[in-house]
This record gives C-alpha cells, sequence and structure tokens, in this order.
C-alpha cells in the first residue's frame, strides 16, 4: 500500500511522482500503465523498497519477488542455480531449495534446461527464469516491471499465457507496469493509469478470461484507457476501491 | 514414463561456490603457502648468492623457480591491495571524482625510480627478497585497479536491483555479485599485471646495482639476475639458457594459466 507517496531525485524538489496512494487487494492482478516517463518504473521501485518516498509511507509485504525487463539473470549461474540462489537466500533449507526449485522450473517448462546458462536462452526462456525465481521464493506480491517489453511479440503472447496460468495457479498478488493498453487490459484485473506522476484513474477490468484483442469489450476497455492517458474522455469510470 | 530429473542422490549444485570461490580460495592458500616459505627461507639464507661463471641447469631451474615464486607472491600481496583498493575509488561517484586522478597520477611515477630507496631499506633489515617482491608488487598494482574499477561500472543495475529483492545484500552481495562479476576484469588486469612484472623482475632481483657499494653476491637467484648478470660478464650461454627458460615459463603460463582463465572469465560477463 502506498499513501500519498511523493518522490524527488533532486533538490529542490522535481517530483516524478506526487501524492501517489494505492492499495493491492490480495491475490489481485493489478497493472500500473502510462507514459514513458510518467513515473511507473518509481512506483514499482518504491514499491519493492529499492528507493525510499520522499514524503509518504509505503507498507509492503517481507518477501517481494520482482521480474525485470532486462531479466536480471547471473550469467554465470546455470537456470537451475539461478533460481536456487534466489531461494536459498530467503533462509530456506536445502531440501526445500531443491524441491521449490524443482517445482517453479517445471511450471515454467525449462525443467530440461536446467544446466544452460542464460546465454544459451532465448528470451522468452529468460524471462521464465526471472519469473521462476521470483516466485520461487513464495513472494506475497510479485513486482513485474515492464517484464515483456524485451521481447517480440510472439514471445510476448506466449508469455502472458503463461503467467496467466502460473497466476491462476499460485494466485499470488502481482502488480505489474507496462505501457501496452492490450498487455494490461489482457492480464489485470484493475488498471491503474499514471499520468505525470500521479495516479489519474483506475478502471476495473470485469473482461472473463481468456480475453481476445478483438473482441469488442476488449477493444472498447483498452479505447477508455487511451482517453484516459489522453485526457480526452469525458466521463471516467472508476472501478470500486478495494479495502 | 518421465523420469525423475532429481533423484535423491543428486547433489544439486547450490549458489553456495563459483568457480571464481574456487579459484579465489586456492589462489589465496597458494599465495600464503609460497609466501610463508618465502619468507623462511630469506630469513634463514638472507640472499641466495650464485657465481655466475658456474651455472648448471639445476641452477637455472632453480632461479625460474624463484623468480615464479617472487611473481606469485607479488601478485597474491597486488590483489589484496588492488581489489580493495579500487572497489574503494569505485564506491561512489564522489570519491572517484577525488581519488581517481590520485591513483593516476600514483601509477604515473616509474616505480623504478624509487626502487633504490626501497632496495636500501628493505636490504638494511635483511630482507632482500621482500624488496624485489615489493617492487614487483608495486608495479603490478594499478593494471590491477582500473580495470576492476572499470568493471564496478558494468554491473547492471537490474543486477543490484534484484540482489537487494532477494536478500542479497551486505557481505553476500560483495561475495556473490560483485565479486564474481569482477572476475573477468581481475583476469584482464593480472594478465597486464604479470606482464608488467616481468619486465620489472628482471631489475628488481638485481639488487647490487640499487645497493651503494653493492656487489653482485648480494642479487636474488632468479631469471632476472641470470640475464643481467651473465649479460655483463658476457657469459652467452647462461644467458641464452636463462632467456629460454624465461620464455618457456611465459609461454607455458599463457597455455596452462591465462588462455583458461579467459575462456572461463567470458561466463562470467553480462551481455
Amino acid at each position: 500500500m502506498l499513501a500519498h507517496v511523493s518522490k524527488s531525485y533532486v533538490t529542490p524538489p522535481n517530483y516524478v511522482v506526487r501524492d501517489f496512494s494505492l492499495s493491492i487487494a490480495d491475490r489481485e492482478f493489478f497493472c500500473l500503465i502510462g507514459a514513458s516517463g510518467c513515473g511507473k518504473s518509481t512506483v514499482i521501485k518504491l514499491m519493492a523498497g529499492l528507493q525510499a518516498p520522499s514524503t509518504g509511507t509505503v507498507v509492503r509485504p517481507e518477501r517481494i519477488g520482482m521480474v525485470f525487463q532486462s531479466f536480471a539473470l547471473l550469467p554465470w549461474l546455470t537456470v537451475e542455480r539461478n533460481v536456487a540462489f534466489a531461494v536459498r537466500m530467503q533462509g530456506f533449507d536445502r531440501d526445500k531449495v531443491r524441491a521449490t526449485t524443482e517445482r517453479h522450473l517445471r511450471m515454467v517448462h525449462l525443467e530440461d534446461f536446467a544446466e544452460r546458462y542464460p546465454r544459451e536462452l532465448s528470451g522468452g526462456q529468460r524471462q521464465r527464469v526471472g519469473i521462476a525465481r521470483a516466485l520461487a521464493i513464495e513472494p506475497e506480491v510479485l513486482l513485474m516491471d515492464e517484464p515483456f517489453s524485451a521481447l517480440d511479440p510472439v514471445m510476448t503472447d506466449e508469455l502472458h499465457a503463461d503467467v496467466l496460468r502460473i497466476w491462476e495457479h499460485t494466485k499470488t498478488t502481482v502488480v505489474m507496469v507496462s505501457h501496452h493498453f492490450e498487455e494490461a487490459v489482457t492480464l489485470a484485473d484493475r488498471i491503474g493509469v499514471m499520468k505525470d506522476g500521479t495516479l489519474a484513474e483506475i478502471v476495473d477490468v470485469k473482461l472473463p478470461r481468456p480475453r481476445r484483442e478483438g473482441d469488442p469489450a476488449f477493444t472498447s476497455t483498452v479505447r477508455k484507457l487511451r482517453g484516459f492517458l489522453e485526457g480526452s474522455h469525458a466521463a471516467p469510470t472508476v472501478g470500486p476501491q478495494p479495502e | 514414463m518421465k523420469v525423475n530429473r532429481y533423484p535423491r542422490h543428486h547433489h544439486m549444485p547450490l549458489y553456495e561456490t563459483t568457480p571464481s570461490h574456487y579459484l579465489v580460495s586456492i589462489a589465496i592458500a597458494t599465495g600464503l603457502a609460497i609466501g610463508l616459505t618465502a619468507l623462511l627461507v630469506h630469513f634463514v639464507y638472507p640472499h641466495n648468492a650464485f657465481d655466475v661463471n658456474r651455472i648448471s641447469l639445476g641452477v637455472i631451474v632453480q632461479g625460474a623457480l624463484n623468480t615464479l615464486a617472487r611473481m606469485v607472491l607479488a601478485f597474491i600481496l597486488s590483489v589484496a591491495v588492488a581489489v580493495p583498493l579500487a572497489l574503494f575509488i569505485g564506491s561512489t561517484p564522489r570519491i572517484q571524482t577525488i581519488f581517481l586522478p590520485i591513483a593516476d597520477i600514483l601509477q604515473s611515477v616509474p616505480v623504478l625510480a624509487f626502487f633504490p630507496v626501497v632496495a636500501v631499506f628493505f636490504v638494511a633489515n635483511n630482507a632482500f627478497e621482500l624488496a624485489a617482491v615489493f617492487v614487483i608488487c608495486v608495479s603490478m598494482v594499478w593494471n590491477i585497479v582500473f580495470p576492476v574499477i572499470g568493471g564496478l561500472q558494468t554491473i547492471p543495475d537490474d543486477i543490484k536491483s534484484a540482489a537487494f529483492v532477494f536478500r542479497v545484500r551486505g557481505w553476500r552481495r560483495f561475495w556473490f555479485i560483485t565479486l564474481p562479476s569482477l572476475f573477468p576484469f581481475l583476469v584482464t588486469g593480472s594478465l597486464l599485471a604479470w606482464a608488467q612484472g616481468w619486465t620489472i623482475v628482471i631489475v628488481a632481483e638485481v639488487l647490487h646495482a640499487y645497493i651503494p657499494k653493492g656487489n653482485p653476491s648480494q642479487d636474488l637467484l632468479g631469471l632476472g639476475s641470470l640475464l643481467v648478470d651473465s649479460n655483463a660478464q658476457v657469459k652467452n650461454g647462461v644467458f641464452l639458457a636463462s632467456l629460454t627458460a624465461m620464455i618457456l615459463v611465459v609461454t607455458l603460463m599463457n597455455f596452462a594459466v591465462w588462455q583458461p582463465l579467459l575462456r572461463l572469465s567470458q561466463r562470467f560477463r553480462f551481455d
């Protein structure tokens, strides 16, 4: 939860995030979208504790997993060791590390790639390792910072399906940052639209899954989001705020 | 039937050790062993005098081993100094701004310019071996400092962020993230350091040239002193044999040490 959070990197302050407040419901898939430079990556870094807010408070759970746009895998460790390393750092015992690593590699269909090194994998496979690593530590919240931006469209679609499958299986709370409206509508329960460092709107996405880009309801939601961002939508609709 | 890829006896290699950890441990253990032995030798036998007129193959082999031991000890000491120094200088932009120019000036000072003063000091304290090791070490240090500082800049921000999020902090971050990240730069710097060291060792072992009223009996037995003293006394056979020995040692090191390390270091590079 973020309450009236602001963030400036310079003095005197020039806020990249201003009076930002947000609560994420348990097991929710929340997506934050906005144009480049609107502060959404700063928000996710504040959530992860990578940066401290200039003002306001951030309440975060004890264990957070994170998936990065650049994958952030250690090149000298195999796929298996990359996942196991993160799990072991949480203080789990060796048996649990082994079992958890094995289970999450299976979950992302990379059990046969366990002995490969990251440079031997495709971008999509590397991101699967990143997802497995983030989930293997059994986080209370999974943060995803534009996780598909470095991938081609075909790979991105595959990973969308995988992420949804894994999320529906694990029911982990997910907060994802994106600048693609279609991606946000495909994945999220709720979408926050950021503009100039503030949360301009929050939209409930009540469409049944799997969602298809050609569906009229899908297209209408995307158009509504685009309107919020461009400031041309006259009567914004905001979904109910969770408790 | 799907085979269980993780049978109970499978030793899943966890994060605890990586090749860089083994290498560092082996290097430190070897260096300590060699260093302690060398110190013991030089206190029992303050210097290993030799007569360039009576050089056998065995003496040349002994000289090669002596030179190698001095180089290894100097290298271990130079890494022990250079890596913390580089980590300090590269720690923040502000410290870099202050100390990088200072380091740049210091590395420009030719080590042989102040070697006579150093040599006199060590010889006066009966530490002949340390005189040579010290000057070789100083010549090696800067070749490691600057690549390591450069290496610190190449660690991606996302890796640092991932380390924080996954609770790899403090000494664990240094041991499991920073040190392996620096491995390719340590290898490159070490290669340059040894190249510099081979140049300096040739003069570092010829102590008598730097001691007031010195004589060749004060030289340390090694490939450097054999080359210089045999050349001074026109002992061409000894000179050629010593030169050949040096080339052999350098070539063997290249094949046995540097090439494998360079290949291994590729695994540690960020794309």
